[in-house]
């Protein structure tokens, strides 16, 4: 009994059992298949084969179409080898014969059926499976906290310009749109505005003093009443969002504590969960390459010089860093890199040791900033063997020139790289501009 | 063309792409619904869907007739799968692949739970044999996916699925492949690729200006998947 060939076949409906001459030999029908096939492809512990294992073991060799299927036999002592490509695409081809031969279904119509009702239902699991996943929540708690951010800087700004109508002064005592709502909305009438008021919003006494004397000797007009409600409810919007807009960050830093605290750690959890979106998924962003992510949300910029030969941008969402944007602008590129690189290894540790957090990085990333700030204090000299004209001057300095100058299509945050005199980019780059200067 | 000529119908006197309605009084994607002759028909918006757009700029041979097997890589929400399900009725199929969920999730609430000729299959093209839910071979392989390989993708899946003599319909999105390169000569590259794994190329249609840099390739599968392997080492 111990000869002969036979195939294992893992199919969407149950595990059927072929032998040499392709006939049923043995079957097994799912109960629930689309758990009993996700649970057998992912390599999970499938119990409940049954006789089959039996039958199975009349054969010697024994060859399966699923990796993970082999696994399972494997658990069940039968050691099961890959059938080759050509046999593989051989039953893919024959599946709904194979199906009605194991009397997992009565005819092929059936077998559509059948299949077609798995597909649906796989996918779907698939979708249910995935739409649960924390990481897209933090995309779309991101995204709503950017989008606030918008409407929150557009009614108050509106609200400002119309209560500044009645109390123009206060437009420049006030910095913070909170607070600026928050005296519209409790005082109304500039008038109206008290000592004690003001006190509870937490302005010093100093402070108290100066709004007080504004609102006294002001001079804006009068408001009707009907366009102060207004004004009032416009405020009341700002201090709701912007109330909304806290509890949102405060749940970004606490999911992302959750799904990437090394991410976190490393880019703050704002930046952290902005890469994130931009990527996709925690797992699209585990699998970019650093040099990626460091140009994340600087594609413009990136596609504008591979096309054009114009100076490379240095960082895209990054640039939001803390550690990036206060630096001086020299070290802005070599902050940049090492914080792309230690960011994508900490995006790794997150989805693979799921959750555990590994200090070693930021210290790493610590010494390596430091070093970068010793290492380039100064400002770079201009490089005197350099084809640009009127550039003599060290770029660096301040002087009138402003961040405008540079020409057409320059400009912005991602392009002050720019005269870093070699490589192939800048020859390409004077050259061109040479040819523009012609024109 | 007897094959396409069903599928043009006069509005108001206007020429337009339009196909039967499998799913009666619904629309999947806001397209308009069209009463002719006690029959109802949807129209094939040229500006969604690049099939439309290539029939509109002159296709020579139409792949899909009633009862056809297809295999359409890079379903997205289903606006071009519709249409394909309307012209192969109830008596064809179609496995309509797409890896992102959330373009799945309308494929299959808008389009393939309403319409019984379509198997959605989440899986990435890359890998054509873990697809689930899918038998036989197809006579059409129909390609519109956004990668720098999409050319091997579909390469590949017409060498599992594809019948000797079947159709590769290839959309050549030349700005994912390469955004530098001029895209008449990274078409010509990929139709060459194609011609090496025993392709021959029928016809190359410029989407223009329906689709901007797009481009789509009538391709004729001459070689028989399991053979070719062999024959590539010879070569």
């Amino acid at each position: 009994m111990s000869d002969g060939k036979c195939s294992v076949v893992l199919c969407e409906l149950g595990i059927i059992l072929l032998d040499e001459n392709e006939n049923v030999s043995g079957s097994f029908k799912f109960t629930n298949p689309i758990e009993s096939y996700r649970l057998i492809k992912n390599g999970g512990k499938f119990t409940g084969l049954g006789q089959i294992v039996g039958k199975i073991g009349n054969y010697s060799d024994v060859r399966s179409n699923d990796q993970n299927l082999n696994f399972v036999l494997q658990q069940n002592g039968i050691s099961s080898t890959m059938m080759s490509d050509d046999e593989l695409r051989l039953l893919l081809l024959q599946k709904d014969s194979v199906l009605e031969k194991a009397e997992f279904v009565s005819n092929t119509t059936q077998a559509q059926r059948e299949l077609r009702k798995f597909a649906i239902d796989l996918s779907s699991s698939k979708i249910k499976e995935s739409s649960e996943q924390l990481d897209l929540h933090v995309i779309q708690a991101v995204s709503a906290l950017d989008e606030l951010d918008k409407i929150i800087n557009t009614i108050g700004t509106r609200m400002r310009e119309w209560y500044g109508l009645h109390f123009p002064e206060l437009d420049n005592l006030i910095q913070s749109l909170y607070l600026y709502a928050n005296i519209v909305r409790e005082a109304g009438f500039r008038a109206s505005i008290t000592r004690e008021l003001l006190e509870r919003l937490g302005l010093d006494e100093k402070r108290r003093q100066i709004v007080l004397q504004a609102a006294e000797r002001s001079r804006g007009g009068d408001i009707t009443s009907e366009n102060l409600a207004i004004v009032k409810q416009l405020a009341y919007q700002v201090i709701l969002q912007t109330e909304l807009r806290r509890i949102i960050a405060d749940h970004i830093e606490g999911t992302m504590e959750l799904i990437a605290p090394n991410t976190k750690e490393l880019l703050t959890p704002l930046v952290g969960a902005r890469m994130i979106a931009k990527a996709g998924s925690l797992e699209r962003f585990a699998r970019l390459s650093s040099s990626t992510v460091q140009l994340l949300g600087a594609e413009k910029a990136l596609f504008r010089s591979l096309k054009t030969g114009s100076s490379t941008p240095k960082h895209g969402i990054l640039f939001q860093h803390p550690l990036i944007h206060s630096a001086p602008r020299w070290q802005r590129g070599k902050i940049a890199r090492s914080v792309a690189s230690k960011a994508s290894i900490a995006a790794r540790i997150d989805l693979y040791r799921k959750g555990e957090k590994d200090l070693s990085l930021s210290d790493k990333l610590k010494l390596r900033i430091n070093e970068i700030q010793q290492k380039y204090s100064q400002p770079p000299l201009e490089r005197p063997n350099r084809n640009f004209r009127n550039r003599q001057f060290d770029r660096f300095s301040p002087g009138p020139r402003g961040r405008g100058e540079g020409g057409r299509g320059r400009g912005g945050r991602y392009s002050d790289d720019r005269g870093r005199g070699y490589g192939r980019g800048a020859k390409y780059r004077s050259n061109k501009k040479k040819k523009r200067r012609q024109g | 063309m007897n094959s396409t000529s069903k599928i043009w119908i006069y509005v108001d006197g206007q020429k337009c792409l339009a196909t039967p309605n499998l799913d009666k009084g619904n629309a999947v994607y806001g397209e308009r619904l069209i009463q002719d002759n006690h029959k109802e028909f949807r129209q094939w918006d040229v500006y969604r869907s690049k099939l439309a757009a290539a029939i509109q700029k002159g296709m020579q041979n139409f792949p899909f007739r009633v009862g056809s097997r297809v295999l359409y890589l890079g379903a997205s929400t289903g606006t071009t799968v519709s249409h394909i399900s309307d012209i192969i009725g109830n008596e064809g199929i179609v496995f309509a692949v797409e890896p992102a969920i959330r373009v799945a999730r309308e494929l299959l609430e808008n389009v393939a739970t309403r319409r019984y000729n379509i198997i959605p299959i989440i899986e990435d093209g890359r890998r054509p044999k873990s697809y689930y839910s899918i038998f036989g071979t197809v006579q059409t392989v129909y390609c519109d996916i956004a990668q720098p390989d999409q050319t091997d993708i579909a390469i590949e899946n017409c060498k599992v699925y594809l019948e000797k003599g079947g159709v590769l319909l290839l959309v050549v999105k030349s700005r994912s492949i390469d955004v530098v390169k001029d895209p008449r000569v990274v078409i010509k590259e990929e139709a060459k690729k194609l011609e090496s794994n025993g392709f021959s190329i029928q016809q190359i249609i410029d989407l223009e200006p329906f689709d901007k840099d797009h481009g789509l390739i009538y391709a004729v599968y001459s070689k028989h998947g399991a053979s070719s392997t062999q024959e590539d080492r010879l070569e």
